[in-house]
């Protein structure tokens, strides 16, 4: 608890903040008695703090006030900022100094006040690189949470809009926020997802990604939702899910998330709706290039070559005479260098990005095939199967690995190898659920009614009639009649 | 996981997946001479199971309550799987992987169902709920190719030699297509109402069986007496450009409808064993999955030896047996003790 005693509350927290020497400590007279204006240097907004605090309590009339009483006339009738704080422990000064408040401690006074005074450096708004949209905004979450969540108010006017702040992580003490409409979401996914949280047993959070293995089930697909887009996080919790916002990463969490959602866009809503079921199917058939088509080809070419039309065979046939692989290892290089020049692309500086390039296409395209290392065929295959994984980009991980492990069985074990394990990732991704609820819904189990945002998309004017909320999604274990 | 509750419409569709999947593994040998008699076998198979699936319609139809009971369910569940895996087998390696390793793949799709039956039942019934809009699509991309290729000139008299072909291939069918014990154990896990859904897709069940078998005799006729599996055969030879044939997609497509069927065998397996002692329900799993793979490799072994008419009657006896009269004894037996 806060001393009414300044010099011990000084001492305790210059122990606590030793050798940091962003800590600084302002002493000030405030009539008869003292005061200290404690904040870390980089994070606070230096002239806000000086013409709302500290001009305002040094030009303030002295008025024989003492403790308490001194406090709250400061607080009341001097003091000119607007986010103001009582804190009463310790651990609440370190909490605000961290969020970036200046914090006042008076002589004599049992309690401290935290100005929101925040002046760091953070990463202005701008369009998210990782989900363009032809339409919609062009702003995308940044670092600094609270920036998110004006993001997330000025889109959802609504008082039923909640924001409830938890910590996470034992040395990093990272604030999260849970952003929620309390009339739809369910109080007990809530309550389990605040429950996973508490539980966490990281030391450090520094991304959506440290916490989503917490709030998941371990599994191939994934069923937490990460968007960068406000736009996007604010259509999801309209349907009664949970938005986690994590200070110091731009991607939010949404909870629960299900399988077929990672085949929705936020242009499917605002394009017509004919374009859109267009688009939508065109992902439906990325999705099966991008993990079937290596494997089927290797199976077919390598087991069931008489089902190849003629002409398509002469061409395979006389590529693989020439090169000094199988197909299979020749798809599986293929699948290395692609994967090794993808990663290179992400990892390589800005500069060097273009010589990255050059080099890639040369090599796998140019000069392997005509070196007839590989056949023109196979890096057909691979590049349309990544292509395709593209369309898909929250779930390229998985199509990655899932198509490796197809290139294999389908060169050891033909059709049938691949038809198994296509059975077993299905029993994979149906024994799945994500809070009570089936990542596979509203497929399996099927709902009809649902198969308008699912097969088409049909008309807003139709949509809208929907009374959609995750917890009536079939298979939920809260699902609750259909109710217009 | 074992005992989770399915929709009745996914207790349907299963229902219709473990009805169509066998139908790609009968053979020609034993469909005997005339595939235009094996179509009214095909009808007679039909209301034959809608009779046999009378319990069904029924409530409080529990058979696992009793041990005596369970041990004789499961098995008959050990010897349908076995045998089951045994003509899947029998059919991938006779056509499209001759040079296949039987034991190998048999023991591989065992796994595989089992893995299905692991994960319990809602995973099953979803998985089926996702494999049955690709089993219709690619049941009707089939259908739809195989008309180019129909000649009205292989029309064959029914009954020509006969009706010993007629009950002899409704033995067959009606072995090949046995599902209505799984459906009273799962029946349990179910909610919903049922007899309209099951009755709706075993129609549409014998809607698309009833086209394949016409479309086998129209469009290969004879030739397809000389062949081991005529439906196979049937989309071997049909084209659909760019494919030159198109058993891939039948191979596919029945293939993961029998995954199915095996895996709710499986599932019905592990139920007994939970209900039979609870205190060693592990280990009676265990036990009765060695015991499925050693008969499978034993009737891939000595199938010739073992006699595939044995098995063949031996099935559709049990089906008899599993489907109406102990079930409706149990019903009765229920209802006396309800009386008292």
């Amino acid at each position: 608890m806060i001393k009414e005693n300044l010099n011990e509350n000084l001492s305790l927290l210059k122990e606590l903040f030793k050798n940091a020497m962003d800590y600084t400590v302002r002493e000030l007279k405030v009539g008869s008695g003292s005061a200290a204006l404690l904040s870390l240097d980089g994070l606070i907004n230096k002239q806000q703090t000086s013409i709302s605090i500290l001009n305002p309590i040094l030009s303030a009339p002295v008025i024989e006030l003492t403790g308490n009483e001194q406090m709250d006339f400061l607080s009341e009738r001097v003091l000119a900022t607007v986010d103001k704080v009582k804190i009463y422990k310790i651990s609440d000064i370190t909490e605000k100094l961290f969020l970036g408040f200046s914090v006042l401690l008076l002589d004599g006074c049992g309690y401290a006040l935290a100005f929101g005074v925040q002046g760091f450096e953070k990463r202005s708004v701008s369009e998210p690189e990782n989900e363009i949209m032809q339409q919609g905004s062009k702003e995308g979450f940044v670092e600094a949470f609270l920036i998110n969540l004006s993001m997330i108010r000025r889109r959802m006017r609504n008082t039923e809009l909640k924001f409830e702040m938890l910590t996470v992580g034992s040395e990093s003490k990272t604030p999260l926020v849970l952003c929620y409409l309390e009339n739809k979401v369910s109080k007990k996914l809530l309550s389990e997802i605040k429950k996973r949280i508490e539980s966490t047993e990281l030391k450090t959070v520094f991304a959506a990604g440290y916490l989503s293995g917490f709030l998941k089930h371990s599994s191939m697909f994934g069923n937490i939702g990460l968007t960068e887009r406000p736009d996007t996080l604010c259509g999801k919790i309209a349907e009664g899910r949970v938005g986690i916002i994590i200070d110091g990463t731009p991607n939010a969490i949404i909870i629960p998330h299900l399988f077929i959602e990672n085949f929705q866009t936020l242009d499917d809503y605002a394009n017509r709706p004919m374009y859109a079921t267009f688009t939508r199917w065109i992902r439906y058939i990325a999705f099966f290039i991008a993990v079937f088509l290596p494997g089927l080809y290797v199976a077919i070419v390598v087991h069931r070559p008489e089902l190849i039309p003629d002409v398509l065979l002469y061409k395979i046939a006389s590529e693989e005479a020439s090169t000094p692989f199988s197909v299979m290892w020749e798809l599986l290089l293929v699948n290395l260098l692609y994967e090794i020049m993808r990663e290179a692309g992400l990892r390589a500086p800005k500069s060097l990005g273009q010589a990255v390039s050059i080099v890639g296409a040369l090599v796998i395209g140019d000069t392997a095939v005509q070196s007839g290392l590989i056949g023109a065929t196979s890096l057909m295959v691979i590049a349309s199967a990544a292509i395709s994984g593209y369309a898909i980009q929250k779930m390229y991980e998985q199509l990655s690995l899932i198509r490796l492990l197809l290139i294999f069985i389908g060169g050891f074990f033909g059709v049938w190898g691949i038809v198994l394990i296509t059975v077993l990732l299905i029993y994979n991704i149906c024994s799945e659920e994500n809070f009570g609820i089936p990542v596979t819904s509203p497929i399996a189990p099927f709902s009809f009614r649902r198969m308008g945002d699912i097969l088409v998309r049909l008309p807003w004017r139709i949509l809208n009639k929907e009374n959609v909320n995750i917890r009536n999604m079939p298979g939920s274990e809260e699902e609750i009649k259909y109710d217009k | 996981m074992i005992n989770n509750k399915i929709s009745s419409s996914q207790l349907a569709v299963l229902s219709f997946l473990m009805f169509m999947a066998p139908l790609a593994f009968i053979r020609s040998d034993d469909l005997n001479n005339n595939i235009t008699d094996s179509v009214f076998s095909f009808i007679t198979v039909v209301l034959i199971t809608l009779l046999l699936s009378i319990p069904l319609f029924m409530k409080n139809v529990i058979i696992v309550e009793n041990k005596f009971i369970s041990l004789l369910y499961s098995l008959y569940f050990v010897f349908i799987i076995a045998t089951d895996i045994t003509a899947v087998t029998k059919m991938l390696t006779n056509t499209v992987i001759p040079d296949g390793n039987g034991i190998f793949m048999a023991l591989s799709t065992l796994l595989i169902a089992i893995y299905g039956a692991v994960k319990g039942t809602e995973a099953v019934g979803r998985g089926a709920d996702i494999i049955f809009p690709f089993f219709l699509l690619g049941a009707f991309f089939i259908i739809l190719s195989a008309l180019q290729i129909i000649r009205p000139e292989e029309y064959v008299i029914p009954f020509e030699n006969g009706y010993e072909d007629y009950f002899d291939n409704t033995v067959l069918i009606l072995s090949a297509v046995s599902f209505i014990p799984m459906t009273i154990i799962l029946k349990e896990n179910s909610n919903g109402k049922f007899t309209i859904k099951y009755i709706i897709f075993i129609t549409a069940a014998l809607i698309i069986g009833l086209i394949f078998l016409l479309e086998t005799q129209f469009c290969l006729g004879y030739y397809a007496l000389t062949q081991q599996y005529p439906i196979y055969t049937l989309s071997a030879v049909t084209k659909a450009e760019p494919l030159k044939r198109l058993d891939l997609i039948f191979t596919v497509i029945f293939l993961m409808a029998s995954v199915i069927r095996m895996s709710v065998s499986v599932l019905c397996l592990f139920k007994l064993a939970g209900k039979y002692s609870k205190r060693h329900t592990g280990a009676l799993r265990i036990a009765s999955l060695f015991f499925t793979a050693a008969l499978t490799v034993l009737f891939l072994c000595f199938e010739e030896t073992i006699g595939f008419q044995l098995t063949v009657y031996l099935r559709a006896a049990m089906l008899f047996i599993f489907s109406l009269p102990i079930p409706l004894i149990i019903k009765l037996i229920n209802k006396g003790r309800a009386a008292k």
